[in-house]
């Protein structure tokens, strides 16, 4: 079946055309969802109300671009809404300058494999985990993160480097481990 | 391996690993795939609260239109029809009522004389006796005699009606009492002319009233026969005498009136067909694409009636159809394009071409940006665009139409074919406001405020198409007529045409319009 077919069917709410998508685009999905959240619990929550807004907007789909990169985006809005409605909202310190972090070379494994790293980001405080998550994964840019998370450009960087450094420092001690 | 990596190449470490998610991992251990419960809420929540009514409208316009039409026309022809008939029956009753008590008001005062002045030579005793309920049909007719007051019956065979005048006298008259009788047509004559000079069956008066009047046009109140003699032919003559009331006169047939012209005005909805290779994507996209449609068309009609049925018609009108659609582009940033603007900003032209169900529409993107700002090339860049797009055409009808149905309101059917002849086809694309902000890229601007294409390419100058329509005629005087009528037309050559498809006209119409009848 086509992807045409398979919006087609969707959009005349056929629900095996509505089973074929969610199959196809589960699992980057949870994966997505495992990001953004603390638990799988939590990211199956956010799964399962991302799929049922992507099944009831989908008309709204323009037929332009990807049909993955709009559910990838409708997924990743409703991640950070489950997070506000869950009152998780991070706290956001804000600083005029981003210092210049300097690092010694550190040296990991390659391939350490998404579960890890996605483990590794669901440790993150949440104000790190979601900026890093828009900015380094899911490709916004920081006047994006700055208008929809509702913070200046300046934090939505320092909350980046900070979650970098934190990351670092897990791949040191998993390096070390 | 190892590898080695500093604060930037983090990022990229992080983002090819994590972005790569598209593809399933070889070695997963089930921790990226969501238990099977997720997908059962999913599906109990959307196939209950969640799901949209079908909106049958939307998606069968030209059918449901037509439909709805269709139902408007035949409850309005059924409310008239009925109110019609009903307002018939009313005045035939009044009718009947005035007439039976003018008869019993004027009833000759010595019903012996008048016998005798009809039937000079009857041998039997007849008195005619006045039955306001008895009736006429093909076979029989009542009688009553004045032995026997309960009426009897004989067959049509043995009543022959003498003929009482050769000159038929005026349906419009009133007579009381009359008899009946019959040459090539019904003859109502007054007892006071007398005259008795022929006679004929009167199954054959009764054929020849109904096929005049109909079977309640006229109310027989009482007849009598008398046979008189037989002939060497073999028929036989019987005197007949009776009370006879035309109530309701045959009305004398109209004139047709052959030539008829009109004008009307129809709004429109219209859609196309298209043709091609990957036909059903494009018309996915450009159906996605479509904001709204407006259409209408306005014109006149010259029609001549070949017979009471039959007629033919032709017209020129103007249709003007419009459709705005809204359109995300995607192309990359390109510095070497970059030419310095007299604002002293970087700006670049950008080909696109946007897709219409129309024909596609080519066009110029100028962008600009401050040359602080720092682009990188091949950065994407996105932004939506909305192109009107206006095909007018003027339309050369000729079709046949059937007309059913008698009195103020008829029915037509109509089919034929029409020429299409396009006379405007631009375009105009409506930019968005310079600050585009969900591009992310608020130093971006668009320069055009408006762009003004001439012709969309490949566009036909002349198309043709089949229409049928359904019509309903309501006659408001003698001359003028008002109609509705819903009528559909489909183009059987392309009105939009290169080398991977072609597009052919769709067009439902609500036509509302006034012909006058020469």
């Amino acid at each position: 079946m086509s992807e045409t077919q398979l919006l087609q069917g969707c959009l005349a709410q056929d629900q095996q055309c509505q089973k074929a998508l969610y199959e196809q685009y589960k699992v980057q999905m949870f994966r997505l969802c495992l990001r953004y959240s603390n638990s799988r619990a939590d990211a199956e929550d956010i799964l399962q109300d991302g799929f049922i807004r992507i099944f009831s907007d989908l008309h709204q789909y323009s037929g332009k671009g990807a049909l993955g990169g709009w559910i990838r985006k409708v997924m990743v809005n409703t991640a950070l809404q489950h997070i506000r409605k869950n009152k998780r909202v991070p706290h956001f310190l804000e600083i005029d300058q981003v210092a210049e972090l300097k690092e010694a070379e550190e040296q990991i494994y390659s391939r350490i494999g998404a579960k890890a790293l996605t483990k590794m980001i669901q440790t993150l405080p949440p104000g790190y985990k979601m900026i890093f998550n828009l900015y380094v994964v899911d490709g916004y840019t920081h006047q994006e993160i700055a208008n929809q998370l509702k913070i200046s450009i300046n934090t939505s960087k320092s909350q980046l480097s900070k979650a970098k450094a934190a990351l670092r420092k897990k791949l040191e001690h998993l390096m070390v481990s | 391996m190892k590898d080695n990596f500093n604060n930037d190449n983090l990022e990229v470490f992080f983002s090819k690993e994590l972005q790569n998610d598209y593809q399933m991992d070889l070695d997963s251990d089930g921790w990226d795939v969501p238990s099977e419960k997720v997908w059962d809420n999913i599906a109990s929540e959307i196939s209950s609260s969640n799901r949209p009514p079908i909106n049958l409208w939307r998606n069968n316009r030209p059918w449901m239109s037509i439909a709805a039409s269709l139902l408007i026309i035949t409850i309005v022809y059924q409310t008239m029809t009925n109110k019609q008939t009903i307002n018939n029956l009313q005045h035939r009753l009044n009718t009947q009522v005035a007439t039976l008590n003018e008869v019993q008001n004027n009833e000759p005062s010595d019903i012996a004389d008048f016998q005798n002045s009809i039937l000079p030579n009857s041998n039997d005793e007849i008195k005619i006796e006045k039955k306001s309920t008895s009736t006429i049909s093909n076979s029989t007719a009542q009688i009553s005699t004045t032995k026997n007051t309960t009426p009897t019956t004989i067959s049509d065979e043995e009543l022959i009606a003498k003929m009482t005048k050769t000159e038929p006298l005026p349906l419009l008259a009133k007579v009381h009492p009359v008899s009946s009788e019959i040459n090539q047509q019904v003859i109502i004559a007054t007892t006071d002319e007398k005259q008795i000079s022929r006679s004929q069956s009167t199954s054959a008066i009764t054929k020849k009233l109904e096929s005049s009047f109909t079977a309640s046009s006229f109310l027989p109140l009482n007849m009598d026969a008398k046979k008189i003699s037989d002939f060497a032919d073999g028929s036989t003559d019987y005197d007949v005498k009776g009370f006879y009331k035309i109530i309701e006169p045959l009305q004398p047939k109209k004139n047709r009136k052959n030539w008829y012209a009109g004008i009307f005005y129809a709004p429109s909805w219209f859609s196309k067909k298209i043709k091609g290779e990957n036909a059903t994507e494009l018309k996915s996209i450009v159906d996605q694409q479509i904001v709204s449609r407006s259409s209408f068309k306005t014109g006149i009609n010259i029609g001549y009636q070949l017979s009471d049925n039959w007629s033919v018609e032709t017209g020129l009108a103007l249709s003007k159809n419009k459709q705005i659609s809204e359109h995300q582009l995607s192309f990359t940033y390109d510095p070497d394009q970059n030419q310095v603007n007299e604002n002293g900003d970087l700006e670049a032209v950008y080909s696109v071409n946007l897709q219409t169900s129309f024909g596609d529409l080519p066009s110029d993107i100028r962008l600009a940006h401050n040359p602080n700002q720092q682009m990188e090339a091949g950065m994407p860049i996105t932004f939506q665009l909305k192109s009107e797009q206006q095909l007018d055409m003027l339309q050369l009808p000729v079709s046949i139409r059937y007309s059913m149905g008698e009195g103020p309101l008829t029915i037509r059917l109509s089919g034929g074919a029409m020429a299409n002849i396009v006379t405007n086809n631009k375009a105009t694309i409506n930019p968005p406001p310079s600050n585009y902000s969900s591009s992310g890229m608020q130093d971006l601007r668009y320069r055009n405020s408006k762009l003004h294409v001439n012709e969309m390419q490949d566009v036909k100058a002349l198309s043709c198409s089949l229409t049928a329509s359904l019509e309903l005629d309501y006659e408001l005087t003698d001359n003028v007529h008002l109609y509705i009528a819903p009528s559909y037309a489909k183009g059987i050559t392309p009105v939009y045409e290169d080398e991977e498809k072609e597009t052919e006209l769709l067009q439902a119409s609500v036509l509302l319009g006034l012909n006058y009848y020469f």
